[in-house]
């Protein structure tokens, strides 16, 4: 291996596994805070994804002012969503399994609905960054650079709010014990809406990302969602910190098998590398070390 | 009990003679279904599937038929969503088997993963079975090995072996005329992990290796993928002068041919089956120019036959018509008229008449080989390769169809 395609894989890596990172991250911070577990997460991503097509393509809105409105747009939702479909389901004994049910539901509806309403064609979302960067042999297009960029802001600040804030306290406090926040006058029921949203807004930035290379499509969010979930598996049910090591961990997996085997087994190494770790460490890599 | 007039006795005799000779199914409407993908990655497929499928079942109820005789039977036609999962397209079909009582299916409109699962319920329910667009070899092969078993399965494309001799007999001729430089005979593959994309890779490659070539990497992804960064690195290491990417979904062609620009590798690239997905030029025009691609079977742009069945899709369901449509119309066409010459729902008659099947369609003609697959080339269903040239399709390959020279 040349130290080119040694450098492109990493790059890779941890490009891929950023965008593994902001959906499990959202997966885990929803799981850690409320134990509910959101098979409905990727199809956030898509409505993010026809948000940022509406905005930015159809209505001509600056990249910027697209991201922001898309964002604000699937936090919306989000909270929607938990308040419409999980919150009266939770007040039950029986929510455990319910909620999951629901999720699926819920993923299944949003995806035929965006099928009947923008149809079944990949709409194109153009690069936001133009340009490939070149250094050396090395070549990397700006929109992909950003991608990383752009996902380890997003996923510090949401480590700042989490870790350094009192809202992230709040938060935290909810996770540990809701009914204790709730006792001393923490609104449990308003910090899990603020938690979907705050997961929305992690996997409508991936969206964000991801949609100039991907192309929009109701099934945009599927394939991510299955990776989300062994994201926060490895990491450590529930753990942020874990979710975002785990994700850039699968990520650079994935790239450097290719190297090694046909593409074939990228897959079979990057999931039997996840039932080895539940094996030895049934608890995820990085569990206890964050919220 | 009254006694019946003489011409209430010719009548009854005249409608008499006319039920015993009309052919078995001239009381009833017959239920032919289809199976595709009208969920997943695959949908916009499935979609153009079951507008050619109904296009061709609405002109014939209406009196627009190719008939075979004078008195065709009325069809009702189901469609059913297999998500392009197997095991989804066999419940599916079951059910259009077991409650619409349907006397053909045509399935799998679009995958041949599926198509080797559903071809087994030809003999489990003696049901005249027709593919639409599935090519893999693997299918002619089954049948092949068990003839009698599957005397009831046809196969409406052609064979992986027609795109690996175009690929193949294309890139001859233009080595040899040096419109490409051989270089030092590498080649690689980058295709869906699908019976498709693998049985088409394995054809190319062995027709290729048998001139001197070697197989640099054969890199299989899962349907429907977007990122080939570590795929292209690997490439890029192992130097091929020829890259052949097939998929079957839209969004990976046009992401493919976009990183494979990124990464500036210098090499002859040939797409196979996706350019003919209208999004994918509009979508990647800037960075497919020059990117050759097979097959350019249907183009309204080139042919003004196709043009008017596009025109026609346009003013029936408000978007043009494409290969697929066009190609499911036809492959219809051909079950219909089966049903019609074979004079009954018989399934052993049915497949007899798609047998003695020489029809020539808006695709080309339908004409069954041994293997039970329609056959390809200049004389039945044409495998011309296409150039993009100035952000549009030309046919550059065989030369007596060529509307450009390559670039």
């Amino acid at each position: 291996m040349s130290s080119t395609q040694f450098i492109e894989l990493v790059l890779n890596g941890l490009i891929t596994g950023s965008i593994y990172a902001l959906v499990g991250s959202g997966i885990a911070l929803v799981y850690g805070t409320t134990r509910v577990l959101n098979f409905a997460h990727g199809e956030l991503m898509m409505l993010a994804g026809y948000g940022v097509l509406l905005f930015s393509v159809t209505l001509g809105w600056p990249v910027l002012l697209a991201a922001l409105a898309t964002i604000l747009l699937v936090m919306l939702l989000g909270a929607i969503i938990q308040r419409v479909t999980i919150a009266p389901l939770m007040k039950r004994e029986d929510w455990a399994f319910n909620v999951v049910a629901v999720t699926i539901g819920l993923s299944i509806f949003l995806q035929s609905a965006a099928q009947l309403i923008w149809g079944e064609q990949f709409q194109g979302v153009p690069y936001f960054f133009s340009g490939v960067a070149v250094i050396g042999d090395v070549r990397m297009p700006w929109q992909r650079i950003a991608i990383l960029l752009v996902a380890l802001a997003v996923m510090g600040l949401c480590a700042l709010v989490l870790f350094r804030t009192r809202l992230g306290r709040i938060i935290r406090a909810t996770a540990q014990d809701a009914e204790a926040a709730l006792a001393v006058g923490i609104p449990s029921g308003l910090v899990h809406t603020a938690v979907f949203s705050i997961s929305a807004a992690l996997a409508g930035t991936g969206a964000i990302l991801l949609s100039p290379l991907v192309t929009v499509s109701p099934w945009m969010g599927a394939s991510y969602l299955l990776k989300g979930f062994a994201v926060v598996i490895l990491g450590g049910l529930g753990s942020f910190g874990g979710a975002v090591a785990a994700g850039f961990l699968l990520g650079l997996i994935e790239s450097f098998s290719v190297s090694f085997v046909s593409s074939e087994w990228s897959n079979v190494v990057a999931f039997v590398f996840l039932i080895a770790v539940i094996w030895v460490r049934p608890e995820g890599l990085f569990a206890g070390r964050g919220a | 009990m009254s006694r019946l007039s003489f011409p209430a006795l010719l009548s009854a005799g005249l409608l008499g003679a006319a039920l015993l000779g009309s052919p078995a199914y001239a009381q009833e409407e017959i239920s032919i279904g289809a199976v595709g993908p009208l969920t997943g990655p695959a949908a916009n497929t499935g979609k153009d599937h079951r507008q050619g499928l109904d296009l061709a079942v609405k002109d014939w109820n209406e009196g627009r038929g190719d008939y075979v005789s004078k008195n065709p039977p009325k069809i009702k036609f189901a469609m059913e969503d297999t998500s392009g999962k197997p095991e989804v397209a066999i419940s599916a079909a079951q059910r259009l088997i077991t409650r619409e009582g349907i006397k053909m299916l045509i399935g799998d409109t679009l995958h041949s993963h599926s198509t080797l699962a559903l071809m087994e319920l030809a003999p489990q329910y003696n049901l005249p079975i027709l593919s639409a667009e599935p090519v893999s070899s693997a299918i002619a092969d089954k049948v092949l090995s068990d003839e009698e078993r599957y005397k009831l399965y046809w196969k409406g494309n052609w064979n992986s072996s027609g795109y690996g001799t175009a690929v193949h007999d294309f890139y001859k001729w233009a080595f040899d005329n040096k419109t490409i430089d051989p270089g030092s005979k590498k080649i690689a593959f980058v295709v869906e992990d699908t019976d498709y994309g693998i049985a088409n890779a394995e054809k190319i490659g062995e027709l290729f290796e048998g001139d001197g070539w070697s197989v640099t990497s054969t890199e299989t992804v899962p349907p429907a993928t977007t990122d080939f960064y570590p795929q292209l690195s690997k490439l890029r290491e192992a130097a091929p002068d020829v890259v052949v990417s097939v998929f079957t979904v839209a969004n990976s062609g046009i992401a493919f041919v976009r990183q494979l620009k990124e990464q500036a590798l210098e090499t002859s690239h040939l797409a196979i089956y996706y350019p003919t997905k209208p999004e994918f030029l509009e979508q990647a025009a800037d960075v497919a120019e020059g990117t050759y691609w097979a097959a350019l079977t249907f183009s309204s742009e080139l042919n003004p036959e196709h043009k008017a069945f596009s025109d026609r899709v346009e003013a029936e369901y408000g978007n043009p018509g494409t290969y697929s449509t066009a190609h499911a119309y036809c492959v219809m066409q051909v079950a219909l008229r089966a049903i019609d010459a074979a004079g009954s729902t018989d399934p052993d008659a049915i497949a007899e008449q798609l047998k003695n099947t020489d029809y020539p369609c808006v695709v080309g003609r339908f004409k069954f080989d041994k293997d039970h697959a329609v056959q390809s080339g200049p004389d039945f269903i044409p495998v011309p390769v296409a150039q993009i040239q100035k952000g549009k399709n030309q046919i550059i390959w065989p030369e007596n169809v060529a509307t450009a020279k390559p670039q």
